[in-house]
């Protein structure tokens, strides 16, 4: 056996050196700091000679590594004792000071010590060893009695697959990591493993095809389980919906289609910053039953109450889910004063944490099993000799503590299910907020903006694909757009998105962000051009247009505003609205049905005038009157009136505006791109004026202000957009920031009558209340939302909508939207350079439902796209999407997954139960409704094109048009 | 004895059984090394990269960075029949 010291004996697993070995010129094995040693052979034959070569992997800033390689002959026999010993040793030390069964271990190991010639060199030694573990193993068994406890145990490695490293080292951590397995596999036919993400193995296949091999025949053998369910562990705060459903739709089609087993039941997301409220029913609709996390058990606040419980999501379906309770055991709990409550996903199968399992266990009334996963994660190679030898003394029971059983991840669920049948097991509604990584909603601003966009683009792509392929000549491009969306999914890894990795990932990031854009842009392209002949139209440059197509992405019909350069006019097909301060044209094109196309007719414009960066007016403060508002905005951006006329009353409080900077010094404890720590509020800093407040546009469809403010070096440039007959009011920002730790937040002081608001999330919405009573409320300083966050009173409301932000706080009717977060830890230049993003103040009557939020943001969100062509004739015709009721919400329309039919995803977005008649025109279609994975459940009656369904309060549908 | 010399006791057995697991073995081959790079096997026959000895209080590290180190054992005649 070969040992290799590298002194690195205490360093994060993911930059402790990790070494491929190969013998003689077979890579045969691994090791790092937890693997110190190769087994060269079974058996050992005198003089033979081995070439072994090192391929070392350093990831420490520091060139400390030694590199001390010993040559060792192992007696198992010895060895096997020694792990006897050493467990039920082990397992004493543990027990409390009264516990007879201490004093039994005690003294049974102390006979088996005594019975040891442990001189050595002498010939005695081996013999009397052997004898004394014999000896040894007999007593314990004597004295085993029954647990009824048991400690299902499963082989596991977590890998980031992308963090304080780049993709690229991800891939050489999979197959470092995955080599490890199967080197054990080969000593210890009872060792299972588990390895969830397919991006991963994805990764594998490409790179090491052989080490792929292998796996597949563990895999085939039942001892590698490929669980997990979605593509690899996405973050489920900021995630679409519709992206949620590809990580599980990839993800399950993967492990199915290589590996040739069973339909994934279990999502497992150890690691994950949070769980959103719309989880529980994706995973019902797409095959999955359970779900597992340990990341729950880092709340710094509250200690989730439950371990195992039917976690319950917005629209009522539950899943039954786990959270691993792998943790030390503590013999005097009493005396502890511990006040963190972690669990780890990196588990060491010893007799402390497999006690410890079940004592941290919260519902030994309804369950005697709980789940451990135990390895090394990132880097750290995964299990080792010494857990799987611990793991199977433990597996033979000692006296009549919890007993480990060796498991698959599945196995454990069914059995834990079976075991729950007439019990009362308890139930969470509502998300799974994890009370800690709160600035993981607003990290890296940009990839957060790109991810948004990307998620609107490519399913804008897939239904001009659908209709193309449809509808015209073109064949769908299934390739190309898997291709797009993996890159997608694999940027929404729970470091990379969240903002949580260091700045490497993010320049990679930022090309994946360009590829996908490049890939819808030709797609785009190329389904206009199989479209022209239904349009009447023939692509061409935009120089040589007199015609453009413009494309409604929304699902309910709308006036569509397109803005063309000075260059073009529109002759017909759209109002002329204004000229705007860039020198561009803006035009509505009236009541574009959902997903539906307008012909323009365009001409050249002769009149290049223009007012393009001129100031209209620049005073201190400007007063603007809309139909709806008597507003005043000051140099600072800040709304220091807005008196709503339809309403006759003030939204904002004299001396406490709306849309007012507030900077914060953020520095977290710890983790500090992750964190938020509440004190922060104790300390802001204002904004200040570069200038006076400028009247860039003043025109009949929108009046426009300009304001420059700064901070420090860095500066906040806006254009506050009132629009004369539309109650929203647009505030596009330019920000160049260069001020490290910092939050920047837009401030919102509503006088409104509310302790709640309503937030956005995939697929639906949550209410979240603002005054905090409970230490659960308190911790929820900072929370999530997708497009829109509203706070209503009876009656009246306002929204703040925005384009590419999660992250806000809320306290009473004050709500604040977390613009920036600059941290410097583990990329120091988070946020740092120049950000442009839009967000908006939507006041409305009534509440969110009745005031058309969701539509609005909607409309902010998703732009309609402009196709320049020449004109050949008089069609217009796309099809169109026709739904009877507002409240239900169409993003996907793609071609199945199978090739035959089109899938069309609506979900119900106001919580009530509500009958839709809808209709897609695509010629005489069967129509069927599907799960999230597109398996068909139900035939549905059509009748002259129309379909009929029922949608229960938040739910989702996905249905099947077959021609 | 009472618990705390009895605890003592026992540490002193499992590490004694500890050292006598395995024995050390003479490693007659030298150690030679060469810094490398992301997205190749290293072969045995690589004759391109210039192998340099690397000695024993030699360190190596870095961020991001590979090396190969290379060596040949000879399993010596006391180690036969064990692991």
């Amino acid at each position: 056996m070969l040992r290799l010291n590298t002194g690195a004996t205490n360093v994060w697993n993911a930059d402790n050196p990790q070494v491929f070995v190969y013998l003689n010129g077979v890579l045969t094995g691994t090791m790092d700091m937890n693997h110190h040693e190769l087994l060269l052979e079974q058996v050992a034959q005198a003089g033979k000679q081995y070439n072994v070569r090192f391929y070392a992997y350093s990831n420490y800033s520091q060139k400390t590594n030694f590199f001390h390689l010993t040559l060792h002959a192992v007696n198992p026999l010895i060895e096997a004792v020694y792990y006897d010993f050493k467990v039920a040793f082990e397992v004493a030390a543990l027990l409390r000071e009264d516990d007879e069964r201490k004093i039994l271990l005690y003294d049974i190991l102390t006979k088996a010590a005594l019975m040891m010639d442990l001189r050595n060199g002498q010939q005695e030694v081996e013999q009397s060893i052997c004898d004394a573990g014999a000896w040894l193993r007999k007593t314990l068994e004597e004295h085993r009695s029954e647990s009824v406890c048991e400690v299902y145990s499963i082989g596991h490695t977590h890998i980031d697959v992308a963090w304080k490293w780049p993709l690229r080292q991800t891939r050489e951590k999979a197959a470092r990591s995955f080599q490890t397995v199967l080197s054990l596999m080969k000593e210890y036919p009872e060792y299972v493993f588990m390895s969830s993400q397919p991006q991963l193995y994805q990764f594998v296949k490409e790179d090491r095809p052989a080490l792929y091999k292998q796996i597949k025949e563990r895999v085939k053998e039942g001892r590698w389980e490929t669980e997990g369910a979605m593509w690899l562990g996405a973050d489920c705060n900021l995630s679409s919906g519709e992206s949620l459903v590809r990580h599980i739709l990839h993800g399950k089609r993967f492990f199915k289609q290589e590996f040739g087993c069973d339909e994934n039941l279990v999502l497992w997301l150890p690691d994950v910053f949070g769980y959103s409220a719309a989880l529980p029913q994706i995973m019902k609709k797409s095959g999955v039953k359970y779900f597992m996390t340990t990341k729950i058990s880092w709340n710094d606040t509250n200690k989730f109450p439950y371990d195992t419980v039917y976690w319950e999501g917005i629209d009522g379906s539950r899943v039954l889910s786990h959270f691993i309770t792998t943790t030390n055991y503590v013999p005097y709990p009493e005396l502890s004063v511990k006040r963190n409550f972690n669990t780890t996903y990196n588990g060491l199968e010893n007799a402390s944490q497999v006690m410890g399992s079940w004592q941290r266990y919260q519902n030994k009334d309804i369950s005697k099993k709980v789940l451990t996963c135990y390895g090394y994660g990132d880097g750290g190679g995964g299990t080792t000799r010494e857990m799987i030898e611990q793991g199977k003394r433990l597996q033979n029971g000692i006296l009549n503590l919890p007993r480990v059983r060796f498991s698959t991840v599945r196995k454990f669920f069914e059995d834990l299910e079976q075991e729950l049948q007439n019990k009362q097991v308890p139930s969470w509604y509502g998300e799974l907020y994890l009370e800690f990584h709160r600035g993981t909603y607003t990290s890296m601003g940009a990839v957060k903006q790109k991810n948004r966009q990307c998620e609107f683009l490519l399913q804008n792509t897939e239904t001009l694909a659908t209709l193309a392929s449809e509808t015209a000549e073109m064949v769908y491009p299934h390739k190309e757009l898997d291709a797009a969306w993996k890159l997608l999914l694999l940027n929404q890894f729970h470091d990379i998105l969240p903002g949580s990795s260091i700045e490497e990932v993010y320049t990679q990031a930022a090309e994946d962000y360009q590829k996908i854009e490049r890939i819808c842009t030709e797609l785009i392209d190329r389904s206009f051009g199989a479209l022209s002949s239904n349009l009447s139209v023939k692509p061409c440059d935009q120089t040589q247009a007199d015609a453009a197509i413009v494309w409604n992405p929304l699902s309910f019909g709308s006036d569509l505003v397109i803005e063309l350069d000075g260059k073009k006019t529109v002759a017909s097909g759209a109002e002329f609205l204004q000229d705007t301060a860039y020198g561009t044209k803006l035009y509505r094109v009236q009541q574009v049905p959902a997903k539906a196309a307008r012909k323009l007719l365009l001409a050249s414009n002769t009149d290049q005038s223009s007012g393009a960066g001129t100031v209209l007016a620049e005073q201190e403060k400007i007063c603007v009157e809309t139909e709806f508002y008597s507003a005043t905005v000051s140099s600072t951006g800040g709304i220091l009136r807005l008196y709503d006329k339809e309403q006759n009353r003030d939204l904002f409080a004299e001396r406490a505006p709306g849309n007012c900077f507030k900077v914060f010094d953020d520095r977290p404890n710890e983790y500090d791109s992750w964190n938020i720590d509440a004190s922060y509020s104790l300390k802001s800093f204002a904004t200040t004026p570069v200038c006076n407040a400028q009247l860039v546009e003043d025109g009949e469809y929108r009046k426009v202000i300009r304001v420059r403010t700064k901070y420090r070096s860095s500066t906040i440039e806006q254009n506050i957009i009132f629009y004369l007959h539309s109650r929203r009011i647009d505030f596009e920002t330019k920000i160049d920031w260069q001020e490290h730790q910092h939050l920047l937040k837009a401030e919102f002081p509503f006088q409104l009558f509310s302790r709640k608001i309503s937030a956005d999330i995939q697929f639906g919405n949550v209410e979240r209340q603002t005054h905090k009573k409970t230490s659960r409320e308190q911790a929820q300083f900072e929370m999530c939302a997708h497009k829109w966050v509203d706070c209503s009173e009876n009656g009246y409301g306002a929204a703040l909508l925005n384009d590419s932000k999660y992250g806000y706080s809320a306290e009473g009717a004050t709500i604040s939207l977390t613009l920036l977060k600059s941290g410097i830890y583990p990329n120091e230049n988070c946020d740092i350079g120049h950000h442009a993003f839009t967000y908006s103040l939507y006041p409305h009557k009534e509440d969110f439902r009745t005031g058309g939020v969701v539509q609005q943001a909607y409309r902010l969100n998703c732009k309609p796209i402009t196709f320049f062509a020449q004109n050949v004739g008089n069609e217009d015709c796309l099809p169109s999407l026709k739904l009877s009721a507002d409240n239900i919400i169409c993003e996907t329309i793609k071609k199945a997954e199978s090739g035959e039919g089109v899938v069309v995803r609506m979900y119900e977005c106001y919580g009530c139960q509500t009958t839709l008649d809808w209709e897609y025109d695509l010629g005489e279609c069967q129509a069927f409704e599907c799960d999230l994975l597109e398996r068909v459940e139900k035939q549905l009656p059509v009748q002259d094109g129309n379909i009929s369904c029922v949608f229960a309060p938040y739910e989702i549908k996905t249905f099947l048009l077959k021609k | 004895m009472n618990r705390t010399q009895t605890e003592q006791y026992l540490k002193t057995a499992l590490s004694a059984l500890s050292d006598l697991r395995s024995e050390q073995m003479e490693l007659t081959g030298e150690v030679r090394w060469t810094p490398y790079d992301y997205g190749k096997d290293p072969s045995p026959d690589q004759s391109s990269k210039e192998w340099e000895s690397f000695e024993r209080d030699q360190t190596w590290g870095g961020k991001d960075l590979h090396f190969c180190f290379d060596t040949m054992v000879t399993t010596p005649a006391q180690a036969a029949g064990k692991n």
